[in-house]
Formats: structure tokens, sequence, C-alpha cells
């Protein structure tokens, strides 16, 4: 029995800690005051995700954002304060974010109006107001969701989605790859190529969206290989399929412990 | 108080206008700085590799001379104004034999300066930076180098120079320069008019520009663009020391240079071209970076970029340009094509002393500030758990990348040279510059932004210029 800090308390977080609290102590910690992670605490999936793990003897550490593991203790900052505590393992079921632009390869220079969709939708959720024709740099739920709060006197145009044209889209480019930014001081345009092909689209704002890359952010745990940190990547789609993937991960690790 | 006339305008609020207005204030001149951009540091001085340079130029010039005159003084500087500094040295390393032959001489004239550069062998070059290529056959350690934060040097200038009286004037850029005739000037800006008795031109790229205005000499400089990559603090942290090629006829080469923030930079090459508003980045150009460093380290493809960005530096047929212009005797020049970091303390030291040569009367004050209140880091503080007791909001982490709390943020936005944009934060604190890219707290970090400027989250700016996050500004 050792002690097991899970990081991330979204459908995978949840999942994995119920699962490992069996044989360990375990506590759950997220930068956020709640959990749910990117589906939100509302669904009634991640309500009975948490009920299950708190009756499973899962401990919670909301709020507070892991920072660093080294020697087996765990640093994180929250309204507790700064402290390390004990963690033997650490199983970071952080998800995923948006590719940054160096990520993407896009060239041009770096301009106001780019953001990665996921600064773009708080900012939505704040009220402010981005452009009112917004390139979307790959598709998915956080696509979805800008349009969702941008309302009708935005356009989307929605750019290298594989879908062939998102309902939520004014204008569709899939399979186009944006390869470059436009514009001097705030983007104007984004040029995209396809097959040799290139075309400007103008706008002015861009939202990048390919929000798959795995997010880590506790040194000490950032590479896979590292003795005794292990890696969940749930994909984002609906609760279920996330629940399923999170759930065969989580028996994945559980398994592979075994061995270890 | 618009009939009050200053002592002496400085133009540019890049690394040598600052120290020069920092000088100038803490000599009880009464000062004003005017930038034509939205915030300080806003063209070369972000643009470079953070190197403090021993050696560029050879014995005699004036170039040698500022940089020997700035190197000893980093230590004391960085201290008083909170500025990361480390003196780690940079290894020069041979690939070849016709390379490992260029290192005695480059030593020698290291040797002429009084440096004590220290030729080492492959085997010796590895035990000190294991990360080299097997094909490092010899190298050229120079332990006096080392890296600082180029943007926290300017803003400590900045803060200091403010702290002293001090006004700095953001988004002014110069418009008119008129000599009164009666010993005063008139400089002004679509926004404000000022008139002082000295004006000196740190204008870096608008250098020519401005010499121009004011009736000075004339000459031309012109954009070298230099393109980087930023590689995360996972390799950073393995990083001894600078690694760099041995250099070529016009530029030092591509480096590998580790930050003080922790992360690793790939870079500067050099294009020079005529729009000092290019800074896009090139692929092509990006790939060859990475082609060429991992000649001197092969571990460099593997590893994870965060970023890729390109700037200008100033490049002129005569690069060290400190000095009285010829032309106007309350003209002072201070420009640099390449060195201005390693530089600037000896610039503005060397500023003061051509002003009083051209009349300008002021000593040392006695109620001088000459330290700037250190703000801990929780990324590098030694303890940090005890930092929530100096201030609770360290407890809150903004930007988890690189672990920048709610203090270190209000020390950006609320200090005398305030951040008002997410670049200007960035430079300040490091959030939103790590390997998110601020996927995760550039929402937060705007909505700090416009509480402290009083402006809705969408009119804060985002880019290096005066670009918004929003694109109606609110």
């Amino acid at each position: 029995v050792g002690e097991v800090a899970v990081i991330g308390a979204g459908v995978a977080g949840l999942v994995v800690a119920t699962e490992l609290a069996g044989g360990h102590r375990v506590t759950v910690f997220d930068r956020v005051p709640v959990t749910g992670g990117v589906l939100g605490y509302r669904q009634p999936l991640v309500r009975e995700l948490t009920a299950g793990a708190t009756r499973a003897g899962v401990r919670f550490a909301l709020g507070t954002g892991a920072l660093r593991w080294r020697e087996r203790q765990l640093l994180a900052a929250g309204p507790a304060g700064i402290a390390w505590s004990a963690a033997d393992q650490v199983v970071v079921c952080t998800g995923y974010r948006p590719r940054t632009l160096a990520e993407l390869g896009i060239a041009g220079p770096r301009l106001a109006g780019v953001l990665p969709v996921t600064a773009a939708v708080h900012l939505l959720e704040a009220g402010a107001v981005l452009g009112r024709r917004i390139a979307v740099l790959g598709g998915g739920w956080w696509a979805r969701r800008l349009a969702e709060l941008t309302g009708s006197h935005t356009a989307i145009v929605a750019i290298g989605d594989d879908e062939a044209a998102p309902t939520f889209a004014a204008e569709a480019w899939p399979s186009w790859q944006a390869v470059r930014l436009r514009g001097t001081d705030r983007v104007t345009g984004v040029f995209l190529e396809r097959e040799g092909a290139t075309e400007l689209v103008s706008c002015d704002a861009v939202a990048t969206a390919q929000v798959d890359m795995p997010y880590r952010n506790v040194d000490g745990a950032l590479a896979a290989g590292t003795d005794g940190a292990w890696f969940v990547h749930p994909l984002e789609q609906t609760a279920d399929q996330a629940a399923a993937e999170a759930g065969v991960a989580a028996t994945t690790i559980v398994t592979e412990w075994g061995g270890h | 108080v618009r009939d009050e006339v200053l002592d002496v305008v400085v133009v540019g609020g890049g690394v040598l206008g600052t120290a020069a207005a920092a000088r100038l204030a803490q000599a009880g001149a009464r000062v004003a700085l005017v930038e034509a951009e939205p915030d300080i540091a806003a063209g070369a001085s972000k643009g470079n590799a953070g190197i403090v340079t021993a050696y560029y130029a050879p014995k005699g010039t004036l170039e040698a001379q500022l940089l020997l005159d700035s190197l000893y003084r980093w230590d004391d500087i960085c201290e008083r104004l909170d500025v990361p500094f480390d003196r780690c040295g940079v290894l020069t390393v041979a690939l070849d034999d016709e390379q490992r032959e260029a290192l005695e001489p480059l030593a020698a004239e290291q040797r002429g300066v009084g440096l004590k550069p220290r030729i080492l062998t492959g085997a010796e070059a590895r035990e000190l930076e294991p990360l080299i290529s097997p094909d490092a056959c010899a190298a050229l350690f120079l332990p006096e180098e080392g890296i600082i934060d180029p943007f926290r040097l300017v803003w400590g200038y900045a803060e200091l120079a403010a702290a002293n009286g001090a006004e700095i004037l953001m988004s002014n850029s110069v418009i008119g320069v008129t000599d009164n005739g009666d010993g005063t000037i008139t400089v002004e800006t679509p926004r404000r008019t000022v008139r002082a008795r000295y004006l000196v031109n740190a204008a870096g790229l608008g250098s020519d520009a401005v010499s121009a205005l004011a009736g000075g000499e004339r000459f031309h400089d012109w954009p070298r663009k230099g393109q980087y990559w930023v590689l995360d603090r996972s390799f950073g942290a393995q990083l001894q020391t600078v690694v760099v090629p041995v250099p070529g006829k016009i530029t030092r080469g591509v480096q590998i240079v580790p930050t003080t923030n922790g992360s690793a930079l790939l870079g500067p090459d050099a294009a020079d071209h005529e729009d000092p508003l290019d800074v896009a980045v090139e692929p092509a150009a990006l790939a060859e970076l990475l082609a060429m460093t991992s000649q001197l380290i092969p571990s460099v493809p593997e590893q994870t970029p965060i970023k890729t960005y390109a700037a200008n530096r100033p490049a002129s047929d005569e690069p060290v340009r400190v000095r009285r212009d010829a032309r106007r005797p309350w003209l002072v020049h201070a420009f640099n094509r390449s060195t201005g970091v390693s530089c600037s303390p000896a610039t503005g030291e060397r500023v003061l002393e051509l002003l009083r040569e051209a009349g300008l009367e002021c000593g040392d004050r006695d109620d001088v500030v000459d330290r700037l209140e250190p703000v801990p880091r929780l990324l590098f503080a030694e303890d940090p758990t005890a930092l929530p007791a100096l201030d609770p909001r360290y407890q809150q982490v903004v930007c988890a990348c690189e672990q920048v709390t709610a203090a270190e943020l209000a020390a950006a936005v609320e200090s005398r040279v305030p951040a008002r944009s997410i670049e200007g934060v960035r430079m300040r604190t490091r959030a939103t510059g790590g390997r998110c890219q601020g996927a995760y707290c550039l929402a937060g970090v705007s909505l700090s932004c416009s509480l402290a400027a009083g402006v809705a989250p969408g009119a804060v700016g985002q880019g290096p210029r005066a670009g918004t996050i929003g694109a109606f500004g609110g």
C-alpha cells in the first residue's frame, strides 16, 4: 500500500482513482475546485463517478494544483497553502490541450487575435467579442463550444476539420491545412494549402482547436518512462466514450503495475 | 506641466534607452523616456538570446570597451534590479580540424582584453557539457560570459528610472524635434509635447529616422532578422552552459542557450532585409536552425519545441554608435547592432558622460533609489512553502506550465512600469510563455490586465504591438 496522487479530477482521474483505491491511499488533485474536468461537474456521469470514488475511499484536493514531483514528494498549491505531500506514484490524468502554433508548424508573424481555443472559449464566456469571422483550425468539442458562444453575428470558418461541413460553420475548408498567418498587429487572414494549391481565408480572429496534445505540467512527471509516473490521455468525444477509454486505460495501468 | 523644461528626453524604451534613462535619473537629471510601442522592450531588446557577452569585437574598439566595462558589474546590477542572471560560461565547440585551429587565435584575442578563456579537448568539453556531439574535437570555454533575462533587465532599468522620477511615456512615437534656439528643444509625439535640453537617440531600428527628424546626422540602419526556437524546460534543465559554433565572419552563429527561466533557445540566424515590421517565422529557416544546432547537440531534434519566433536587431555601417551627433550639440546617439544587452550598463554610463561634456549639469543625488524590491518567484523559490506567508496570492497558480502565481502577476500589473498586455505579462512573469502557450491561463491573465487597466478583457493588448485580444477593442 502506497500513496498515489492522481492529477486531474476529470472522468479519467475519477475512474483511475476509484480503481486504485482498493490497494492504495489515493488523493485526486485538480487545480479547479470541482470534479469533472472538461465535461463539467453538472454531468450526471461525473456526479456518479465522484460519489463512487468517495465511497471507495478516495480523498480529494480540489482547487489545488500539482506543481512538482520529486523524491516521492508532490508539491501542490491551493487554498490550504503550498505544501509537499507523500506520493509514491503519480498518475497524470490532465487530458489534452490545443496544439501550439509551433506544434502546428504555422509560419508568419505572431499576432493579436490568435488564441488557443480553450482561452477563446473562456474569454467568450467572460463576454469578450473576439471577432466577426473566426477561423477555427481543427474541430471537435472545443470548436463546437466556441461556435455556441459566438452566436449568429459571428461567422465560423472551419479549417482542416475532417467533417465535411460542421453544422456550425458558415464556411468550411475540410482537409486544407493552415500554413501561415497574415497581418501586422492583428491577424487578418490564414493561408491554406492542399495538394500544392494555396488559398487565403480572410478573418479577424483565429482559434487553434486541434486539441490532441497530452497536457503535461507537473515537473518531474513529464515524460513517459519516468519511474513511478503514469499517464492517461482520455479523448474528449462523449462522456460514455471518454469513460470507456479511461476505464480501459486505468485497467491497463493497474495490470502493468502488477509487474512493476 | 506644459512649460516645464526637462533635462533629457530619451527616445526608445529598449535596453539602451532604459539603461540611459535609469542612469540619468539616478544622477538627478529630469528625464522623460518616450517609446513608440505600447510597452518597453518591444524591439530588438526582446528578440535576443539573453546572453551576456564578454568578447565580440577586437581590442581598442568602442564595443570591446563597453563590453568590458559592463562585464564585471552584472552580479551587482542583477541583484539590485531583481534580474535573473547566471554566469554559466559559453562553450565554443569545434567539430573538425579547421575549426579547432580557429580556437587558439580567438582565445588569444580574448586574453588580450583580460579574459580567461580555456582551450579544452573534446573529452574535457564533453565533461563540461555532456550533451555535445561526439564529433566535438576541441572547444573554447569562456567562463566570464553568462545568461540573463533580457526583458527583466529592461523592466528593471525602466522601474529604476521611474523610481528616480523619470516619466515613462508609452505609445508615443516621435514625429518632430525642434531646436528652439534658446538652449531648449521640443519633442513632439501625436499625444505629447515635451521641452528639454538634450535628446538621447536610443530608438534602435528607428534611430536613423529620429536622427533625421532632429536635424542630426543622416545614416541608414536596417533590420537583421533572427529566428528562434524555444525548447521545453525538460531540455533546458539539462544544459550546463551556452553552446555555440566557431564564429563565422558576420555573426557568432546559431547558438544553443539555456535561459534563466529554465527553457532553452536555438538561434538566431541572420537575414538582412528592409521591413522592420517583418517578424514572420519561416519553416525553411527554422528547419535550418534545427539542422545547424543538432550538429553541436545531437539530441536537439528530439526535444519539445514550445514556440518559434522572429525578431529584428538593428544592423548598421556603424555597429556601435554611442557618441555625440556631429551636427546637433544637444543630441547623443545610443545604438548597438547586437550586443545591446551586454553593453547596456556601460552605455548608460557613457551617455551620462557625453551629456555632461555637452553641458548637462547634474551630480549624483543623495536620495537616489538604487535597488528594487525583489518579487519572489514560485518556480525558483528555495522554499516554496514559505511564500504564502509573504502574500497569500502565492497559493493561486495562474500559469501552470511556468508556475506563475497571482502574486507575481499582481507585481507585474501594479508596478511603476506596468504590464498592460499579454505580451507584457509574459515578459515580466513568463505567464502564457510555457509549453501550452496560454491555452489554460491566457483568459485569466487577460482578466488580470483588464482589471488593472480598467478596460474590457477584449481590449487587452495581445501581440507585440498594438493589437488587442478582441476584434473591436472590447
